[in-house]
């Protein structure tokens, strides 16, 4: 066991080395100097020119750029911020912890959909109901997320208002931030209204996240569920008379393996939907941040983000495989 | 008591295995979509593509010429089937205008990705060894990306315009191909034609066009047809955040964009472009899952579970 996690880790990692090579590069790419954008703003002489760009460690070969890069984000330093001067990870942390909150309300959602109709589903294979999931879960995956999102404030924000149209909380709240996790710095404020408050916005995007990762879920597990169903134990479990109940919990443990492998490989798709959820209900998390400082043609910003994110990705494949190992003992000594 | 789990659906279900033989049962495929089905998504993508062909001969009125005398017309209005936007431009105009850059961008991505990604992933497949492991290395590091997120930072990097933006998806799409055409070459690099091809001494290049490219071709199709939503609904997101074709030109994204901020006075302004996507990226999608059906004979539910390909 622990031979395989280290192996998953290191794995990992070295995903993890390309991708900061990857997009340390991107933004080396980008047209238009740094230097002279701050320049262009104050006018500055070549002399001067000279010098912001060796005090940016501009002048140096790329590799070195390169490893001081890498140096300074595992100390936690990502740069300034062009557009607000205020240190990159603090404005990544903030957004950071929005997207989690955004993202865990989404998966919670999503299983509580995808759950019971990949089970009826599969179960009762091509029956009305498994026709109708597998049209909802096509419609779901055909859906543009952010035209979903849009009709559901429409909906339920402007025909009947019962949601607000966006944000995080009210702005009347002011709750200490402790864990950058908005509603649970509510709880530990104490603020019950903060805390309804922040549920009461955090529904709708929860909503729309949670459909389209729960039609992607639902085709996952039906053909997993469909691929276990017909193996062998499942008849000798009914002829050994076990209820029909603990018969799908088997099912299901045998199921998890591959659509937690698949699932977690899917992930960054999904986290490209967050991004523009976050965009339709000004949701101020990591992905809203990323299009401003993209707009603001804010580099710094742009390459922490790009890299946080790459990070939560390489952490969700690697959580999907370490679990994967631990539901399917098999895998751990496949390779 | 009948169980609600097994069923006998078909005959070896009956009978059991095959005696003195173990076998393994193919799980039970879905009914595949019936033709009448398929008819109406394939009606929309030929009404689309015929928009988007001759759309510039059909348009009611020219996108780019704002009418402000007459903004926010609601759809029925005279002379503007689907309304008017917040600067008087005809939706109907929008929606055919956009079809076209929608179609052009879809295939040609497509097209540059599938060549892309089919043939780096037939030669990883079939030449193997070294070039493979990194190739592969590459393929997951790649993967490790947020495609939506790859593919803002590419056009950032990139700066704007329709050719970025088409490189863009192109390196963000190939992925798809590579993986799964690669694991194909694998397997039909050791069956029988291939081995002799390689025996009597053919160059490696003519067995992989003459030999594995064919037999790949269903693959090909499959993944096309499903990738295509996908690119669709990337080129959709990035014109709704601004990062698509920029110049004034109409794109669904775009609309939907702009219609948001009216979204409490003038709904079809979000609402119709919407549609729009919605429709053709479904039509796609299933008429994907019905090539699926035809073309992949090995279709048990193992394939369908790792050729997933989903969207933003």
């Amino acid at each position: 066991m622990i031979g395989f996690i280290g192996r998953r880790v290191a794995q990992a990692l070295l995903v993890l080395f390309g991708a900061s090579i990857m997009v340390f590069l991107l933004v080396r790419v980008l047209p238009g100097d740094p230097v002279d954008l701050l320049a262009a703003e104050e006018g500055a002489t070549a002399e001067q020119r000279a010098l912001l760009r060796a005090e940016m460690g501009l002048d140096q070969p790329l590799p070195l750029q390169y490893a001081t890069f890498i140096l300074q984000a595992i100390r936690g330093d990502l740069g300034i911020s062009i557009t607000q001067r205020i240190p990159v990870s603090t404005a990544l942390v903030e957004g950071l912890g929005a997207t989690l909150q955004l993202t865990i309300a989404g998966m919670i959602v999503a299983v509580l959909i995808a759950l019971p109709l990949a089970l009826v589903s599969a179960l009762k294979q091509n029956s009305v109901w498994d026709r109708m999931g597998t049209v909802g879960s096509m419609f779901g995956v055909s859906m543009p997320t952010f035209w979903q999102g849009i009709m559901l404030i429409l909906l339920l924000c402007v025909a009947f208002p019962i949601f607000p149209t966006g944000g995080i909380m009210g702005s009347s709240y002011n709750v200490p931030v402790v864990t950058y996790l908005p509603i649970v710095d509510s709880i530990i404020a104490g603020s019950p209204d903060a805390v309804w408050s922040n549920i009461r916005h955090l529904v709708l995007p929860a909503i729309t996240l949670g459909t389209s990762a729960a039609a992607m879920l639902t085709r996952l597990l039906r053909a997993s569920l469909l691929e276990v169903k017909n193996q062998d134990f499942v008849d000798a479990l009914r002829a050994r008379g076990i209820s029909d109940g603990k018969v799908i919990t088997h099912m299901l443990r045998n199921a998890l393996p591959t659509t937690v492998i698949v699932f977690g490989s899917k992930l960054g798709t999904l986290l490209g939907g967050t991004l523009v959820i976050e965009v339709v209900f000004s949701w101020p998390g990591l992905g809203a941040l990323l299009v401003q400082a993209i707009g603001a043609r804010d580099y710094p910003v742009v390459q922490g983000a790009v890299l946080v994110a790459t990070i939560m990705v390489i952490l969700c494949n690697l959580l999907a495989d370490l679990a994967q190992g631990w539901l399917d003992p098999r895998v751990q000594y496949a390779k | 008591m009948t169980s609600s789990i097994y069923v006998p659906q078909t005959e070896s279900d009956v009978r059991g295995p095959a005696t003195g033989v173990v076998t393994t049962r193919l799980a039970k495929r879905r009914r595949p979509i019936p033709p009448v089905f398929v008819a109406v998504p394939m009606l929309i993508m030929l009404v689309f593509l015929f928009v988007g062909i001759f759309g510039q001969w059909i348009s009611p009125y020219d996108y780019s010429v704002q009418n402000l005398s007459n903004r926010f017309a609601p759809p029925g209005s005279d002379g503007h089937l689907l309304g008017t936007d917040h600067l008087g431009r005809d939706i109907l105009s929008g929606l055919i205008g956009g079809a076209r850059i929608t179609l052009v961008i879809g295939f040609v991505v497509l097209v540059f990705g599938v060549v892309l990604g089919v043939g780096i992933g037939v030669i990883s497949g079939y030449v193997g060894g070294r070039f493979d492991a990194v190739m592969m290395r590459i393929t997951d590091i790649w993967l490790a990306f947020p495609f939506l997120i790859l593919a803002i930072a590419l056009v950032a990097a990139l700066g704007g315009g329709l050719d970025k933006l088409i490189i863009a998806l192109v390196l963000v799409a190939w992925v798809v191909f590579a993986r799964p055409i690669r694991g194909e070459a694998m397997s039909l690099r050791e069956r029988e034609y291939v081995l002799s091809a390689r025996a009597l001494g053919v160059s490696p290049t003519k067995i992989i066009v003459k030999h594995l490219l064919p037999n790949l071709l269903p693959s090909i199709l499959v993944l096309s047809s499903l990738e295509l939503g996908a690119i669709i609904l990337m080129e959709a997101s990035l014109s709704f955040l601004g990062l698509g074709v920029t110049g004034g030109e109409a794109t669904w994204g775009g609309m939907l964009s702009d219609g948001r901020a009216y979204i409490g006075s003038s709904w079809w302004l979000a609402t119709i472009p919407g549609i729009a996507i919605f429709a053709l990226v479904m039509s796609v999608n299933v008429i994907g899952e019905w090539f699926r059906d035809v073309f992949d004979p090995r279709n048990s539910s193992r394939a369908q579970v790792s050729q997933e390909i989903t969207l933003p």
